[in-house]
């Protein structure tokens, strides 16, 4: 562990305080929401919980931002909230990166007709505003998280093809890729083991951005009421109830909403950090 | 011409650019015999390297034919696809930055089931030794190998395939001259031990002085001299292999005056 620390690209890495605020930030959220049962005040109120004596509270040393209308402690509700965001954006990129990945390699490396149909079709999605898209999407869906991440993942596969295909197009005349064909390997080995690691620095640093990106995306569907469903607790859901009470229940939408500024932020200044310590275009 | 190896017949490859075409190989015809070591020189744009990539497969002819010991070159048939390697310009880019060694060289080893799975580790040692490295180099990555390291793995990714010809592609240039020594020295060594026949493309004229038996003479596509390396350097016969031997530059007026 230590190891990493000491290491070239960790200096590098850690030459601008900004990505290590970001991987600081990123990291403390990410345990805090997987730990989120014992670290949290009171983990109860992620749920329907009801405390009537104790409903909007302003902030204070038991509720750190304060209760809602029903007297839950806003605090562990945010970071159950992150739970919700991150595993949104997990099983998004989960699904996007693996299909605009796959769509992206075959495109760029075989070329010619292929490569027409999946790029036109890549780019008609391309073409249409991500949260049109998605509404439009949720329009004929109902609105739960599932179907939340299956509209979010709809639209965000075409970025990594656009990503891949261009990097495969380069990398397929490389030097390195002609010598494996001459030495005479499978389309399968030239796709998978000489192109694709070549991607591993550019996806990382993308879905490292993404990740930001997606709950973003993920919190305005909730906002609007399409996404994430009361009583499951989620950043957007709880700015757009709190929203009703301004400006008086002020805590009930600033703190959610600066949750939300605070784990997007968090990604991209990690995603920018990574960009420039593996030198890479997005 | 019982011996002939590689025999190229008419070929021909037109490249199509937007509305226009390019003629980069242009009605080729010329035979390699087994041992022979030829040089195709000529200078930047002339078809060398096309040709050079229609031998090997990384372009499809327009016309003609390339015959491997009477056989029509498929490079969907493994046997021989193994038979004609090759080795680049660029020894930066020919190796992948993100594989070790070990797994460069394995992988030719793999794929044409050269030898047993147990025997392998053996075998890609094997293959340093021939290039003068050793098995300290099994786990490095090609960036942490300066440029005539990795044209020596290279080199042993080539031998790898135990093939009969191997084509290089301006092995030398990207190299300082003495390591362009010790790489033709070493090459002279491996054709000798291995019995191969080899065909440089390059435009370094005093290379191919040293190292080749015969001579192609490309210019715009066409064959213009074909000879041995002696006869082209000594009475050229086409007025382009004069002028490019001309242009080879010398250090005393002795050797000026020895151009034709």
């Amino acid at each position: 562990m230590m190891k990493i620390f000491k290491s070239r690209g960790w200096y590098k890495f850690s030459k601008n305080p900004l990505s290590v605020i970001g991987l600081l930030i990123v990291s403390i959220i990410v345990l805090m929401s997987i730990f989120a049962n014992y670290l949290t005040p009171f983990p109860e109120h992620a749920g329907p919980f009801v405390d009537i004596p104790n409903k909007i509270k302003p902030p204070s040393s038991t509720y750190f931002f304060g209760t809602d209308k029903i007297g839950r402690d806003t605090f562990s509700r945010i970071i159950f909230g992150y739970r919700t965001s991150l595993y949104l954006g997990v099983i998004v990129l989960c699904i996007a990166v693996p299909i605009g990945t796959s769509l992206g390699l075959i495109a760029g490396y075989f070329g010619g007709k292929i490569d027409a149909i999946i790029m036109r079709i890549t780019d008609i999605f391309l073409s249409i505003p991500p949260l049109v898209l998605a509404l439009s999407i949720m329009a004929f869906l109902k609105p739960t998280l599932t179907n939340a991440m299956i509209a979010v993942s709809m639209m965000w596969w075409p970025w990594y093809t656009r990503l891949i295909y261009n990097l495969t197009r380069s990398l397929k005349n490389e030097g390195f890729v002609i010598s494996s064909k001459i030495v005479g390997a499978s389309h399968f080995h030239i796709i998978f083991r000489e192109i694709l690691p070549n991607c591993s620095a550019s996806l990382i640093t993308k879905i490292t951005l993404d990740m930001g990106f997606v709950i973003l995306i993920g919190s305005s569907l909730s906002f609007l009421g399409l996404g994430v469903q009361p009583p499951t607790p989620d950043l957007g859901t709880m700015v757009s109830q709190g929203s009703k009470y301004l400006p008086d229940i002020w805590w009930l939408s600033v703190f959610p909403g600066l949750a939300i500024l605070v784990i997007v932020l968090g990604f991209n200044l990690l995603g920018d950090g990574l960009k420039d310590l593996f030198d890479v275009e997005i | 011409m019982s011996n002939t190896l590689l025999k190229v017949e008419n070929l021909t490859k037109i490249f199509k650019v937007g509305m226009s075409k390019v003629i980069a190989v242009d009605d080729v015809s010329f035979g390699i015999d087994k041992n022979d070591s030829v040089s195709i020189v000529g200078e930047s744009g002339s078809g060398k390297t096309t040709l050079a990539n229609l031998i090997l497969g990384v372009e499809t002819l327009t016309s003609g034919s390339i015959k491997f010991e009477n056989n029509e070159l498929d490079f969907k048939n493994k046997e021989l696809r193994k038979k004609i390697q090759f080795v680049q310009q660029n020894p930066l880019s020919s190796l992948n930055p993100k594989k070790t060694i070990y797994q460069t060289l394995e992988l030719p080893l793999k794929i044409h089931q050269i030898c047993p799975k147990k025997e392998i580790r053996d075998r890609v040692i094997k293959l340093l030794q021939y290039v003068d490295l050793n098995e300290n180099y099994l786990e490095r990555h090609p960036y942490s190998l300066s440029g005539g390291q990795r044209q020596r793995i290279s080199i042993a990714r080539a031998l790898a395939c135990e093939p009969e010809i191997i084509i290089f592609d301006e092995p030398t240039s990207a190299l300082d001259v003495l390591i362009q020594l010790k790489i033709l020295n070493l090459l002279a060594e491996i054709k000798e031990k291995l019995n191969l026949t080899y065909i440089f493309i390059t435009h370094d004229l005093a290379v191919v002085r040293n190292i080749s038996n015969k001579t192609i003479v490309m210019n715009k596509g066409k064959i213009v001299e074909m000879n041995n390396t002696k006869k082209v350097f000594e009475s050229p016969e086409s007025e382009y292999t004069k002028e490019l031997i001309r242009s080879i530059p010398t250090i005393t007026d002795a050797e000026e005056k020895s151009k034709p």
